[in-house]
């Protein structure tokens, strides 16, 4: 076909029953002008090398799986078009910030454990019994947290953060912003059960606000907003039980 | 995929020294301003010790006290204080800036009612605030 152009892709390689470090390999790739860095991959997987590892699924830009290093800068490799790249090399690694399992495959356990720790569901008190119908919500209720739901767990604020990377305690930006768009839920009442992890030192805390979560954000969730406001929240509300201590302390 | 860190080797790259000035080949210029940043609370401390030293000089006479003003009036001493003064704006143009982060539109802390105050309210409030105060001190430390 005419319109078919090639372009280098450099893939950051590692296979742990071979080789004690990351080693670099590069393919040569005719790609045509509406195909993205993950096109590339399956692409090179599919005909060229197929021992080459990575996670995709969607496609879309809905499941967070195809997160990677694209020249240096983390991205959703589904939404890296190539055309955007060429004439030059791209250069695919694996999230930084994460120990690599195989080539651009991350290991997110650390990730998993803090997500569950902030408790990103809707805790009740006592639940209500079905007969007495839905939790209700206004339009201006969903809207004081529906920007921080749509995070899709990508990690790609984590490969963007200095801190998480120096600071591997650190809750990190989409953990945070997901416990804060539950504590925003007019429907939830966990709170004070997501407090010691999010309003600790090793959560907003340690945030000293470089910034970049929120810039390479691809569902504009902007993490770093949801940590000063918890910042916020969290120093109004210690001041507040300070000199009010017989008040409200939810 | 969970991973069993006892059986699977996994490798961690190593972090540069200057991660803050080259990220993978790239100068990324919010990583240097952060750190730029983080920097200028070193200077900021630095002329409050200056400024702790005079006061604590007032206590043993007006000569003492004099003396050190007139031999802040040297260049390295100048210099100094405007790199710090340059630090110390920078540090809180871009403190009091983060104000907007907490007043995005549509779920900002501070409402009227039902209303959001919109961010540039705030931020104006603040940088008006700060110049207000600014001004508020000089006159006093020039005039008293």
């Amino acid at each position: 076909m005419s319109d078919l152009r090639t372009i280098k892709i450099t893939v950051l390689r590692y296979r742990p029953e071979e080789e004690d470090a990351p080693t670099e390999q590069t393919y040569d790739v005719e790609f045509r002008d509406d195909w993205v860095v993950l096109d590339a991959l399956n692409h090179i997987k599919d005909h060229i090398d197929g021992t080459l590892s990575f996670r995709w699924s969607c496609r879309m830009g809905v499941c967070g799986s195809c997160g990677m290093m694209v020249n240096g800068e983390p991205k959703l490799t589904c939404a890296a078009m190539l055309r955007d790249y060429y004439p030059n090399e791209v250069r695919v690694e694996p999230l930084v910030n994460f120990p690599i399992v195989r080539d651009l495959v991350i290991d997110m356990t650390d990730f998993m454990d803090k997500l569950k720790a902030v408790k990103p569901w809707i805790i009740r008190e006592e639940e209500k019994p079905v007969s007495e119908g839905e939790y209700l919500q206004t339009p201006d209720q969903l809207k004081d947290y529906k920007q921080f739901s749509q995070c899709i767990n990508c990690m790609l604020c984590y490969a963007a953060c200095p801190v998480y990377g120096l600071e591997h305690d650190f809750v990190g930006p989409a953990a945070i912003a997901l416990g804060h768009r539950y504590n925003l839920d007019s429907r939830d009442e966990g709170n004070q059960q997501r407090q010691h992890v999010i309003a600790s030192k090793e959560g907003i805390w340690e945030c000293t606000y470089v910034g970049e979560c929120s810039v390479v954000c691809p569902k504009h969730v902007d993490p770093a907003e949801a940590i000063q406001q918890t910042k916020v929240a969290t120093t109004t509300n210690r001041f507040k039980s300070l000199v009010m201590p017989w008040g409200n302390k939810k | 995929m969970m991973l069993d860190s006892e059986t699977t080797k996994t490798y961690t790259r190593p972090i540069s020294k200057a991660w803050w000035l080259r990220d993978r080949g790239h100068f990324n210029r919010r990583y240097f301003m952060f750190l730029l940043r983080e920097l200028t609370s070193v200077f900021v401390a630095l002329y409050v010790v200056l400024f702790i030293y005079e006061i604590f000089l007032l206590t043993k006479g007006p000569d003492a006290h004099t003396a050190f003003r007139e031999s802040l009036s040297a260049g390295p001493w100048i210099a100094f204080h405007i790199i710090a003064l340059l630090f110390a704006l920078y540090h809180s143009y871009t403190w009091l800036g983060l104000t907007t982060k907490m007043q995005a539109a549509g779920r900002g802390l501070v409402k009227i009612g039902t209303k959001t105050l919109p961010p540039i309210l705030i931020a104006l409030g603040s940088y008006g605030a700060w110049i207000i105060a600014t001004c508020i001190i000089a006159y006093l430390f020039l005039t008293l």
